[in-house]
């Protein structure tokens, strides 16, 4: 089946920001911390700095490909920490005796329940802010979507005609949960999952923005807005750059998990055929 | 008679997911006169339904290549503005699912009245009438209640009937069904073929009917079109195709293998038990046929016997232990021996799991799994195929080697060859038989289909509205509650001697207000009821050897509606 534009077009710009960042050590070689030379501070794009210096005289190119490596790295993270709890949480709801669902779908509604945002505050002043920090909590506070998505999903699974046959079989239910249901799950768990990184990296810059994230001298993009707004109207490459970054980052992210699901759910076919 | 439509030299193309061109139909010449039925069976997959859309223009016009000649004007099929002029005021189209032809948020009556105005040019409120007499027309018990209810509120036979009306509100010369009844039980089956044929001869309309039953369509029709690969063939296109006519193994010692007693289910939310007070015994080497039109309750009790849900009170005692009371592995050891077949092969197996794997996992690999699909009469490469690489049929041989895989003692088979065409349902069939005799398990043959039971079952359960009405053993001697004389004549009219006789049954199964609630379920219908009917369920009364039924008054005169079998 041809894979739809859209989900080409995000996964091409998913594939690029992913080289970028792993490959960020050769691409700009050195420290992205250490201050520049006297008279580099605040100078407008150039061609020595195509995106310009900033307050210490440091290339914001540079430091923009340093941070992309932490912004995905708590993207991806934190959603594998949200969907590998989401669907254990689902999996238990969906497919366990009744007291089980209702315990698990109250837990996973308490936790809705919270603002996300306040819970993360809450749960990153008490403690020394941190990537790592910050990555477990954006996935402890992530996994309540995923939960309630795979819960459905097993729910009409489990009463397929298939699964209703391995239990004639006599399997054990675990064997039927792991053989039968789980890899029916896989097209929505990675949609899911695909679709919560963007958000997750807002997060994360939002959380960095605030001082609550990276910090120095882990370079954040969320930080660098921070470090640029003092002088947003002098300097505007400061917040414009990392800004725009996140934005293709968010857009990638969400034009592959659209794209995804198109081609993974079999629901949706006839759309992908018409395409 | 007058030509009505003649096609000649029909082709179609489609182009198919990978971007290449099928061609579907080939060069196919048709003629109808007016006011004449003609019948188009052949094979699933025959092309059938395609030149149904063909004949009514609703293919792409990029794929259709012919000449179409309509009350003697012709013109390429391909012209989609002549097909708009025939469409609609020439042919119309009622199709196989009559609910997804209706829009399930509009009222019955105003999907109607849209035809309606758009054929005469007047307004909502002025069709009304013309609604209620069309729907009237197609024999809806209340037509008025009709035009004002929700589709979800019809039942499939009154769907189809709002259908028809729609299409009738067109006043078409030629009336296209596809498959109109297949989605239907077989007694409304009947009444509604009837009243087609019944409203082509009062309308002089053209009737085509698009049918893969060829004993059905012969009763209604002269002319009979044979369709077999995209091609108009001559003489029939697939051997008459018999099951064995002997059942697996009568009258061994019977040994009880499986016994359900009293056994009561309801569904969450449902107002009526979907079983009440259902007693089963199964004996090894027998075949016990259950019979009962969709809804009854047979899927429900074969899900109870095999373990899949629990019922709400009774017993199902396997070995002498009571099935439901046992629990976690021992429950799961002793499932193992009743095994359920699927209508759905597809369905019933894991599309992410090859044969080998799903024979693995139910107990057989190796030389087992080698001499259970040798058994089934697959070639072992069946083993690394995925489900969907597999035909309809051999799906459901891997399906039935893997029930056996366990070694069980009971096989419950539902509806086991629904879902398949004549010649693979004809090898499903004799293996299904085979192996009861090999293997001497105790079966359940599941079918809406009863003449077919009559042949192949030795003993016969017939269920409506959740409680077995009619138990009797296939000796010979004719079923006698109304409403299993009523499933034969339904299912069989080839067998009816006259005709006449025939439209009296079919215009008899028109229902009638009945009682619900604790009554005969069949008080609506019943053409021998009397008041006591409605009052209190019968109960299931020895009539003689090996026959009980749940009807006082059999054994009364009875109107000649029904054919003997």
């Amino acid at each position: 089946m041809r894979m739809p534009r859209i989900a080409a077009t995000g996964a091409f710009l998913c594939l690029v920001l992913a080289i970028v960042a792993l490959a960020a050590p050769w691409l700009a070689p050195g420290d992205p911390s250490a201050l520049g030379p006297a008279g580099a501070e605040l100078q407008a794009p150039s061609p020595e700095h195509p995106l310009g210096t900033d307050a210490l005289g440091r290339d914001v190119l540079v430091r923009l490909i340093h941070g992309g490596r932490a912004s995905l790295l708590v993207g991806w993270f934190s959603v594998m920490v949200a969907v590998v709890l989401g669907t254990a949480v689902g999996l238990g709801s969906g497919l366990g005796p009744q007291w089980v669902d209702r315990l698990l779908m109250g837990v996973t509604d308490a936790f809705l329940a919270f603002p996300r945002v306040f819970l993360v505050l809450l749960l990153i002043s008490v403690s020394t802010p941190s990537l790592g920090l910050v990555t477990v909590v954006l996935g402890l506070t992530g996994w309540m979507g995923v939960a309630r998505l795979v819960r459905a999903e097993t729910l009409s699974i489990r009463e397929r005609d298939f699964v209703q046959a391995a239990h004639g079989l006599g399997l054990a239910p675990w064997r039927v949960a792991w053989v039968h249901v789980l890899p029916q799950l896989a097209a929505t768990v990675v949609v899911a999952a695909t679709l919560r990184i963007g958000t997750t990296i807002l997060i994360e810059s939002f959380l960095s923005f605030l001082g609550l994230g990276a910090q120095e001298p882990t370079i954040s993009w969320g930080a660098m807005i921070q470090q640029g707004r003092g002088v947003l109207l002098e300097a505007w490459w400061l917040t414009t750059f990392p800004g725009l970054a996140l934005t293709l980052t968010v857009l990638g992210y969400n034009l592959l998990g659209d794209g995804l699901r198109a081609v993974l759910d079999p629901r949706r076919t006839e759309g992908v055929r018409r395409d | 008679m007058t030509e009505l439509l003649r096609v000649t030299g029909l082709d179609v193309r489609l182009p198919t997911v990978g971007g290449a061109e099928v061609q579907l139909l080939h060069d196919v010449e048709l003629e109808v006169a007016a006011g004449e039925a003609v019948a188009l069976v052949g094979p699933s997959g025959a092309g059938k339904s395609l030149l149904a859309r063909a004949l009514c223009g609703l293919l792409p016009t990029g794929a259709v290549a012919g000449t179409v000649t309509w009350r003697g004007r012709s013109f390429a099929a391909a012209d989609q503005a002549a097909w708009s002029m025939v469409r609609g005021a020439g042919i119309t189209l009622v199709m196989q699912d009559p609910g997804a032809g209706l829009n399930p948020v509009r009222r019955v009556g105003d999907q109607i009245a849209e035809t309606v105005c758009r054929h005469r040019g007047c307004s909502a409120g002025e069709a009304h009438d013309h609604v209620v007499a069309l729907l009237a027309e197609t024999q809806v018990p209340d037509a008025e209640a009709c035009a004002r209810a929700w589709p979800h509120e019809l039942s499939g036979g009154q769907q189809q009937r709002a259908l028809l009306a729609a299409a009738l509100a067109c006043e078409p010369g030629l009336l296209i069904a596809d498959e109109p009844t297949t989605a239907l039980d077989p007694t409304v089956q009947a009444s509604i073929l009837y009243l087609l044929d019944d409203l082509r001869a009062r309308r002089d309309m053209a009737l085509l009917l698009i049918s893969h039953d060829r004993d059905l369509v012969s009763l209604l029709t002269g002319r009979t079109i044979n369709l077999r690969d995209g091609r108009v063939v001559e003489g029939p296109t697939t051997a008459a195709v018999l099951p064995p006519v002997v059942g697996a193994g009568r009258q061994e010692d019977d040994d009880s293998v499986l016994t359900a007693r009293d056994i009561t289910v309801t569904w969450p939310g449902a107002s009526r038990p979907a079983l009440r007070g259902v007693d089963v015994n199964l004996d090894a080497g027998l075949v016990v046929g259950l019979a009962g039109e969709s809804g009854c309750g047979k899927t429900t009790l074969a899900r109870v016997l095999a373990g899949h849900m629990r019922p709400d009170s009774g017993r199902v005692e396997l070995g002498g232990r009571d099935l439901h009371a046992l629990r976690g592995a021992e429950f799961r050891r002793m499932r193992r021996q009743v095994q359920l077949l699927f209508q759905h092969a597809g369905a019933a197996l894991d599309p992410r799991q090859r044969g080998a794997a799903a024979l693995a996992e139910a107990g057989a690999s190796g030389e087992k799994a080698a001499a259970l699909l040798r058994e089934m009469d697959l070639d072992p490469d069946v083993l690394d195929r995925l489900p969907h690489q597999l035909s309809g049929g051999q799906r459901q041989r891997l399906a039935l080697a893997r029930a056996l895989a366990p070694g069980p003692r009971v096989l419950l088979a539902d509806e086991p060859t629904n879902a398949l065409d004549a010649e693979a349902t004809a090898r499903v069939r004799s293996l299904l038989l085979e192996t009861v005799r090999r293997h001497r398990l105790a079966m359940v043959l599941i079918s809406h289909d009863l003449p077919l039971l009559l042949r192949t079952a030795d003993r016969i359960l017939v269920m409506l509205d959740g409680v077995i009405i009619e138990d009797f053993a296939v000796d010979g001697r004719p079923p006698l509650h109304p409403y299993t004389r009523t499933l034969v004549s339904a299912a069989t009219p080839q067998l009816v001697r006259a005709r006449d006789q025939w439209r009296a049954v079919a215009a008899g199964m028109v229902p009638r207000h009945g009682e619900k609630g604790n009554a005969c379920p069949f008080n609506a219908v019943c053409p021998i009821a009397k008041p006591g009917c409605t009052r209190a369920l019968p109960g299931l009364e020895s009539v003689s050897q090996n026959h009980r039924i749940r009807c006082p008054e059999v054994g009364r005169p009875v109107p000649p509606l029904f054919i003997d079998t």
